[in-house]
């Protein structure tokens, strides 16, 4: 079977949520890496009789290739130690490459792990822009899936002496010149003022209008400079943020307080899992997903991804560094923190998420009661902000727990019930979620959330990015081993194998800004920075921009 | 089936050999066949066991290494249970990341026996080489379980990074004994090397000869530990050790640290009977 | 950036004057005379020779020199084309039982990927300088993780600079002036007079001489020292007369003073040096991260860890993305294995290898190694590779990344940067090992090797 060209795909049941197909059997025609309407009736044909079929998975918030991870993946050599991966042997002689698992896989095992799940699109969340240079070189190394970063800008000292001095048109042209720069995505907030203040000497923020040096730099005004600069240079995604207060009780407040502050603008959530926790400092946790969710779904600017706990060993890498501080006080774990540039932070903790332990289970609880919760698909993503969560290799059980109440609840008997008192899921959610809904959280709803226009359906004219699954009663072996990936038009992914690894696309953006501003970036590089200004932006990338607006 | 499985070492050359095949539960369900055909690795080239060692038996679970296997790393790696004779010496990385069963060595080891060792017991008739159920090279923590004992002595950081289990050196051990450890216990009837137990947050290092102890551990009290006497007690009967004793009964000044970490660690010097 | 754009094409957006008078300046260029990485030196070039150099400090200087390399290709003695070169290292290595692909000093991040592929699909044991050089750092990072920062975080907050056992002026001559004590900082007014300086003499291994204090510790007494001094940090501090009699109370004073000023800093900064000193034991490592974690609490600290030239830290932050591990990684049996503690040269010892592939600058492999390695079927590629010592069956010589190639390089303090080439060159290493890729992928057996052995 030719690796690109033609193809067609014949029985399968479709499930293309984005054009309103729901299991509809029907042939889908692949030519020259896009679907098509129709093929001539020779073409090469893929017999998908008794399969699902579904467009490519779409990762919105993933930790895969930056100098963050990398740290994460130096710290722990005795997880990748026991997991060896032999490179896999491709057809026509395609040179290969071994590399190794654990929860933060090396760059290689990395792509060919999620084109195994059946994902095609994969974003990290987290770059600091002075280290984009490397999430590039990360990412090129990560074959197969389609892939960007978002840059990190909630916690930037020249953004945020622009905020102080009012000048918010400057702040959104200092972000449009920075994505550019980075060859970034979309823009990242993460714990907006709280890492900038950690530098500091401060702990972290207390609240929404605590000055974040100057009295006019707060949280909130962070937040809506960065979420407006967003819907105004028409970014394809949302200001993606990462609230404050993040993993500690009551702060399921702070969540839908930030929300509100941003009421009427589009923005995305991420890892609502970490950031619905009720109760109060000193006076215990319990679950505020059902308060969290609830503003979701009556707001349809908002949307979210959830940020899964799944049990187990987890790498906890984030730029919220007082968090990993604070994780790394309380367990005596091994600790990385690095301080970025006047840009962002950087922390690191080894982490494992026990079903025995009453947080873990609770946070476990939360995530499933936001997904179950949700009443909207579209604006409710699937993550675990791997490693964060989990790996994202654990997808397809959370796919089954998604799906299967008989499962769900059997794991649910055999966590700790401590903190799990007055939860909705301990009292009994009995939606089950279909396989639309699955195709939704996975691919038709991330695409259209980042603005992929040609991501994550399957009509005339979208990326041929497909995933042909054989069906089974145990949705997890179901989602773990799909029997064919189609990446582009290339079959990536036969009879379950990896066969094929091509290189993947770089997602990127070139919003445009008042060129004079450059001249004060360049001032401030020469007086603070220790890279020189000419020497920041990584300059032009192999495929074109996506196009904003 | 016969009683056990003998591997005589007859074609090592000039490479090292890696034998993470001869464990004994690997070994137990396989055929003479079977087990000649498992990989091992000359060198870093791919050979077969047949081609290194001649194997008698099949389908046991205790295997005897009949000759000296200094040159061969790796023996009873990863291993779950059954038991391991080696008549000789053997390499590096003896029981390394052992679960359970037994290794009973009657020469010396080599460097990272019973390196992240997490059950079963490792026995040295000889001496042991560095990093003795130590942690794995950049990891965090070392041994979480099991017991080695060594009749000889050991060479530096023995029981590094611990987190678990018992560690029992007759003679002498190197510098940073006990480096690091989270939890556990080294007992060392000899003289203890330089920087013992620096970095450890909880675990004993317990020395019946000589040892400079850390300006970061402090003096608590001088008494006759009750635990001691239990764990010297077990180990005489258990092992048939020859402990005097003056050491099971004995005062042993007592050191707490280390106070760079958490403290809640101690070494324990023995005084006098 | 592509490959095969030309070298001054590449450098065009870094110059400013452009050719006049016969000669060429090249602005905002990346030195890898250190780990320090400047960026933002001016070269300039007359008759393809670097005639000058602005702001380069002697150690870049020497590094720069005149930019004239030697480039020969050479086969078994006799001169050969590329492609020739290449096939016979394609050949050599796909037939050896047991190679060795090891990165010396002076490489891109874009030579050391391909490297580490090359490495994969040899089933190859691949090495870098610093296992020889920084492991017991390295290892001690991966025990304990660290607390650390960009350059621009010290430059703009530091208010305490701990100078342990380093004088940057001799190792790293604009670390003063490019990221503290001296500049101006954001949040430092008055650059060097905004804040303090302490020397620590570690032995022989002295801090600088212009330091506001000053604290002598005996070679034999540093990670003592260290554990002192964290133990003053959290609080746990052992009274002297709780200590064993022998130990020199004076340590504990210094120590316990030294805790006390870091502690009340805003910001503050430990510098050390990973780089071998003779002066010097392995075991401070631990100690440097773990003090600086510590000062987490009562303030914020970063440890910053000073690296050597010629894209070291390129070299680890490369082969853990390939691989998850640094260096010492292992392929012999198909998937890496880390082996830190038996490295390329221990291995070399035991005669382990048939053939090793060197790259890099020759002369930056540890001088043991390179004698071993004259036992051994050898291929050279990179600066300088036919000026090797070890009698280097096939050799490229190709340019210096940086001075004759562009690419990426990391900054000991993992910024990656541009290089900026401002001299054409020979070959670049990464084209050659491109070659050398193709040339293997056209030998039948390499193609299974690995996957053989993963069997």
């Amino acid at each position: 079977m030719s690796a690109a060209g033609q193809l067609r795909i014949v029985g399968g049941a479709i499930h293309d949520p984005a054009n309103g197909v729901d299991g509809e059997v029907r042939d889908l025609c692949i030519r020259d890496g896009k679907i098509v309407a129709e093929l001539p009736d020779d073409a090469p044909r893929l017999n998908a009789r008794g399969m699902v079929v579904m467009p490519g998975g779409v990762d919105i918030h993933s930790h895969v290739a930056s100098t963050s991870v990398n740290q994460g993946r130096l710290l722990q050599p005795e997880e990748h130690e026991v997991d060896p991966e032999p490179a896999p042997a491709l057809v026509e002689g395609e040179p290969s490459y071994a590399g190794t698992g654990g929860t933060i896989p090396s760059t290689f095992t990395t792509g060919y792990r999620y084109a195994g799940l059946g994902y095609t699109t994969v974003f990290d969340a987290a770059v600091a822009p002075v280290a984009a240079r490397s999430a590039h070189a990360q990412l090129d190394d990560t074959p197969i899936v389609d892939s960007g970063f978002f840059a990190l800008l909630g916690n930037d000292d020249y953004l945020l002496r622009q905020i102080a001095a009012g000048e918010r048109e400057r702040a959104r042209d200092y972000a449009a010149w920075l994505l550019g720069a980075a060859g970034a995505y979309a823009i990242k907030v993460v714990n907006p003022g709280g890492v900038a203040l950690w530098k500091g000497g401060a702990r972290d923020v207390n609240g929404l209008d605590a000055p974040v040096g100057s009295a006019a730099v707060t949280p909130r005004a962070i937040l809506e400079t960065l979420a407006d600069a967003a819907n105004a240079l028409a970014l394809p995604h949302a200001v993606h943020i990462h609230c404050n207060n993040l993993g500690v009780p009551g702060n399921s407040a702070t969540t839908l307080e930030s929300m509100r502050a941003l009421s009427g603008r589009r923005a995305h959530f991420t890892h609502l899992q970490f950031h619905s926790y009720g109760g109060a400092r000193d006076a215990g946790w319990r679950s505020g997903a059902a308060e969290v969710i609830a503003y979701v779904n009556a707001n349809a600017e908002v949307s979210c991804d959830v940020g899964q706990v799944m049990f187990g060993p987890a790498t906890t890498v984030t730029a919220d560094a007082p968090v990993e501080y604070l994780l790394h006080a309380s367990t005596g774990r091994r600790w990385l923190n690095m301080d970025i540039e006047m840009e962002t932070g950087c922390g690191v903790v080894p982490y494992v998420y026990k079903e025995t332990a009453a947080v873990a289970a609770l946070q476990w609880v939360v995530g499933l009661e936001l997904f179950l919760l949700a009443s909207d698909p579209w604006r409710t993503v699937l993550s675990t902000d791997h490693p964060n969560g989990g790996s994202f290799m654990s997808y397809p059980r959370l796919i089954r727990l998604l799906m299967d109440r008989t499962y769900r609840d059997e794991q649910l008997a055999r966590v700790n019930p401590h903190l799990l008192a007055g939860s909705a899921l301990a009292d009994g959610l009995a939606r089950e979620y279909t396989l639309n809904e699955i195709a939704i959280v996975t691919r038709a709803g991330p695409a259209r959330l980042l603005g992929l226009r040609d991501k994550g359906h399957l009509g005339a004219g979208a990326d041929a990015d497909v995933t042909l699954y054989s069906r089974d009663a145990d949705t997890e072996r179901m989602f773990a081993t799909p029997r064919y990936v189609i990446k582009g038009g290339t079959l990536v992914v036969e009879e379950g194998q990896l066969r094929r690894a091509p290189a993947g696309r770089r997602l990127h953006v070139r919003p445009g800004y008042d060129a004079a501003i450059t001249r004060g970036i360049e001032r401030w590089f020469d007086r603070f920075g220790t890279v020189r200004f000419a020497n920041y932006a990584v300059g032009a990338l192999g495929d074109p921009p996506v196009p904003c607006g | 089936m016969s009683d056990e499985i003998v591997v005589t070492p007859h074609a090592i050359g000039e490479h090292t050999i890696e034998a993470d095949a001869i464990a004994p539960d690997r070994l137990a369900s396989l055929s003479q066949l079977e087990i000649a055909r498992l990989p091992v690795w000359a060198g870093g080239r791919p050979a077969r066991l047949g081609d290194i060692f001649s194997v008698r038996g099949e389908r046991a679970s205790t295997v005897r290494i009949d000759g000296d296997a200094t040159h061969v790393d790796g023996l009873g790696s990863a291993m779950a249970g059954g038991t391991l004779h080696i008549e000789g010496s053997a390499g590096r990385r003896l029981g390394a990341g052992m679960t359970g069963g037994a290794i009973h060595v009657l020469g010396d080891t080599g460097d990272d026996a019973g390196s992240a060792m997490a059950g079963g017991l490792l026995r040295v008739g000889g001496r042991a080489g560095d990093r003795l159920g130590a942690a794995r090279a950049g990891a965090a923590k070392g041994m979480t379980g099991g017991e080695i004992i060594v009749l000889g002595a050991a060479g530096s950081e023995a029981g590094a990074g611990a987190r678990r289990g018992l560690i029992v050196v007759c003679g002498d051990v190197g510098a940073h004994a006990a480096r690091g450890m989270i939890a556990g216990s080294v007992i060392v009837f000899g003289a203890a090397g330089a920087g013992a137990a620096r970095w450890s947050k909880r675990g004993t290092l317990v020395v019946a000869g000589t040892v400079d102890v850390e300006p970061t551990f402090g003096f608590a009290c001088t008494y006759r530990p009750p635990h001691l006497r239990l764990t010297l007690t077990y180990l005489r009967a258990k092992y048939a050790l020859p402990i005097d004793d003056g050491y099971i009964h004995g005062l042993y000044r007592r050191y707490s640290g280390d106070m760079a970490e958490l403290g809640k660690g101690e070494i324990l010097q023995w005084v006098t009977e | 950036m592509s490959e095969s754009e030309s070298v001054v094409e590449r450098a065009r957006d870094g110059e400013s004057n452009g050719e006049s008078n016969g000669q060429r300046r090249v602005e905002h260029v990346t030195c890898l005379g250190c780990g320090l990485a400047c960026d933002d030196i001016t070269v300039v070039v007359r008759s393809a020779r670097i005639a000058a150099l602005e702001r380069a400090c002697p150690l870049g200087a020497r590094w720069f020199g005149d930019g004239a390399v030697p480039r020969a290709i050479r086969v078994a003695g006799r001169d050969a084309s590329i492609e020739e070169a290449s096939g016979a290292a394609a050949r050599i290595v796909a037939s050896a039982e047991r190679p060795l692909v090891y990165l010396a000093a002076d490489l891109s991040c874009e030579a050391q990927r391909e490297a580490a592929g090359l490495a994969s699909r040899l089933g190859a044991m691949l090495d870098s300088v610093s296992s020889a050089t920084v492991l017991p750092f390295v290892l001690a990072a991966q025990r304990r993780g660290r607390a650390t920062a960009t350059f621009g975080e010290i430059r703009n907050r530091g208010d305490v600079i701990v100078f342990w056992g380093v004088d940057p002026a001799e190792r790293y001559p604009r670390f003063e002036e490019r990221v503290a004590p001296e500049p101006e900082g954001m949040y430092v007014v008055g650059g060097r007079g905004g804040r303090t300086v302490i020397a620590v003499d570690v032995g022989d291994a002295r801090g600088p001489a212009r330091a506001d204090r000053r604290m002598q510790v005996a070679a034999a007494d540093e990670e003592r020292a260290l554990a002192l001094a964290r133990a003053a940090v959290v609080g746990r501090a052992v009274a002297s007369e709780a200590r064993g009699a022998e130990q020199p109370d004076t340590l504990a004073a210094d120590a316990a003073t030294l805790a006390d000023t870091l502690a009340g800093a805003r910001y503050a900064v430990i510098v050390h040096d990973a780089e071998p000193h003779p002066a010097r034991t392995d075991d401070a490592a631990e100690g440097l991260l773990t003090l600086a974690q510590a000062l987490n609490g009562p303030t914020r600290c970063a440890l910053i860890t000073l690296r050597a030239g010629g894209n070291r830290s390129g070299a680890e932050a490369v082969l853990t993305w390939r691989t998850g591990f640094p260096l010492a990684v292992d392929f012999a049996r198909g998937a890496p294995r880390y082996r830190p503690l038996e490295g390329a040269s221990r291995l070399l010892e035991r005669g382990e290898f048939d053939a090793a592939l060197i790259l890099g600058m020759p002369r930056s492999v540890p001088g043991a190694m390179a004698r071993s390695l004259g036992r051994v079927r050898c291929i050279a590629v990179g600066p300088r590779a036919s000026e090797n010592a070890f009698g280097a069956e096939v050799v490229i010589d190709t340019g210096v990344a940086g001075i004759h190639e562009g690419g990426t390089a990391v900054r000991a303090d993992d910024v990656p940067l541009p290089l900026r080439p401002s001299l054409e060159g020979p070959a670049s290493a990464t084209q050659v090992l491109r070659e050398l890729a193709r040339a293997l992928s056209a030998l039948e057996p390499v193609a299974t090797r690995a996957a053989d052995a993963a069997r």
